[in-house]
C-alpha cells in the first residue's frame, strides 16, 4: 500500500503541473474566451485556468470558475477580467489572489486565500483597489 | 483626423468616468477593505451585508441594497456561479491506513458527486493528530492523502482532476494538547469542486 501511494504521489507530481493549475471553468453560456500568451481558447467545463489568463465575455455570454482555494467567480456579459496573480500553498492555506476587473460585472465568493490574510485577495478596477475578506460580493465596473 | 481625436477624447472621458460598485451579498459575514490604489494602505472596511460601496480611486460612498433587490438584480449573474464545493471526511481504522467502514461507504458518494459536476476536480488533503513533529506530520499527512488517492485511482478516479495536499497537524478537528493520539484528527478530507 505504501509503495502504491508513493507511486501515486510520484505519478501526480510528474504528470500534473499542479503549480500551473489555479482553477477550472465550471459553467459556460455563450462564447466566452480565455486569452493566454497571445493565444485564444474557447473553454469547455473543466478547462484548466492559469495565472495571467484574461477572461473575455461577449454579449449574452457568462462564465463560472472555481479556484483551487475554493474561491468562486461568475463573470457576466461584456466583461474583461485578468487573473494578475495567483499563488496558493495548500499546506498552509496561505496565498495571493489578484484579479483585475477591467470592465463588466463579476460576482466573487472569497475562498481560503481571502481568509488567510487581510490583503491576500485583491480586486483591482481601473481606478480602485479593494480586498475581499471571506466575503460574497458583486463588482460592477462602469 | 478629427474623428480619430473625437474617439480618443471619448475613450479618455469614459476612462475618467470609470467607477466601481461593490455590493456585499445579503447574509454575507465577510468584509471588504478599500485600499489606497497608490500605497495599498487600508482606507476603510465595510462589513455590513447588503452594503453597496461606490468607489472612485480612494474616494468611497456607502449605501445599501435590500436583500430582495440584490437577488433580483443579480439573479442572471448568480446563475453562472459554480456550485459550492462538497466536502467529505474519511477516517481510518486505528493505527492503519484502512478506511473505516463508514468512510468506505462514502466512496460511491464521492464518485457520484464528481459525475454530477461538469468539469469537476477534486482536492484530497491529509491531516494528522498531534503525535510527532510538525515536519514529520506534514510529510505523513501528504502520504495519507496519497494512499487514499492511489486507492481511488484503482476505483476509477481520473488522475488528471486530482490535487493532493497535506496540512499536517494545522487543522485539528478535535482540539488536543501536543503529542495526543486522536482518531478524529487522523483523517483525509476530500473536496469535490
Amino acid at each position: 500500500m505504501r509503495r502504491l501511494a508513493l507511486a501515486a504521489l510520484t505519478a501526480l507530481l510528474v504528470t500534473v503541473p499542479v503549480w500551473a493549475n489555479i482553477g477550472r471553468v465550471k459553467t459556460l453560456t455563450g462564447t466566452s474566451r480565455i486569452e493566454r500568451a497571445g493565444q485564444k481558447f474557447m473553454p469547455t467545463p473543466g478547462f484548466v485556468m492559469e495565472k495571467g489568463d484574461l477572461i473575455v465575455t461577449p454579449a449574452k455570454s457568462m462564465i463560472g470558475i472555481t479556484f483551487v482555494d475554493n474561491a468562486r467567480i461568475a463573470i457576466g456579459p461584456n466583461s474583461r477580467v485578468l487573473i494578475r496573480a495567483f499563488e496558493f500553498n495548500d499546506t498552509t492555506n496561505h496565498g495571493t489572489f489578484v484579479a483585475e476587473v477591467q470592465k463588466g460585472q463579476v460576482a466573487v465568493f472569497g475562498g481560503l486565500i481571502s481568509k488567510s490574510d487581510g490583503k491576500a485577495m485583491q480586486i483591482r478596477t481601473p481606478k480602485s483597489v479593494f480586498a475581499v475578506r471571506g466575503s460574497r460580493i458583486v463588482v460592477t465596473v462602469k | 483626423m478629427r474623428k480619430a481625436w473625437t474617439v480618443i477624447g471619448l475613450a479618455a472621458l469614459l476612462a475618467s468616468c470609470a467607477s466601481t460598485q461593490v455590493a456585499l451579498a445579503p447574509g454575507d459575514n465577510g468584509s471588504v477593505a478599500v485600499l489606497d490604489p497608490k500605497t495599498g494602505d487600508e482606507i476603510s472596511v465595510v462589513d455590513k451585508a447588503g452594503s453597496v460601496i461606490f468607489l472612485s480611486g480612494a474616494k468611497t460612498k456607502v449605501s445599501s441594497v435590500a436583500p430582495a433587490d440584490f437577488d433580483k438584480r443579480f439573479a442572471a449573474l448568480m446563475a453562472a456561479m459554480p456550485r459550492e464545493p462538497k466536502y467529505f471526511t474519511l477516517y481510518f481504522l486505528e493505527g492503519s491506513t484502512t478506511l473505516s467502514p463508514e468512510s468506505a461507504g462514502d466512496l460511491p458518494k464521492i464518485f457520484e458527486e464528481i459525475k454530477a459536476r461538469p468539469g469537476a476536480d477534486i482536492q484530497i488533503t491529509g491531516h494528522t493528530d498531534t503525535v510527532g513533529s510538525e515536519e514529520v506530520n506534514d510529510a505523513f499527512s501528504l502520504r495519507r492523502a496519497a494512499e487514499v488517492t492511489s486507492f481511488l485511482f484503482t476505483q476509477g478516479l481520473d488522475k488528471a482532476i486530482v490535487r493532493l495536499g497535506g496540512r499536517g497537524e494545522r487543522e485539528l478537528k478535535e482540539q488536543t494538547p501536543d503529542d495526543t493520539p486522536s482518531a478524529i484528527n487522523r483523517r483525509v478530507e476530500v473536496i469535490v469542486r
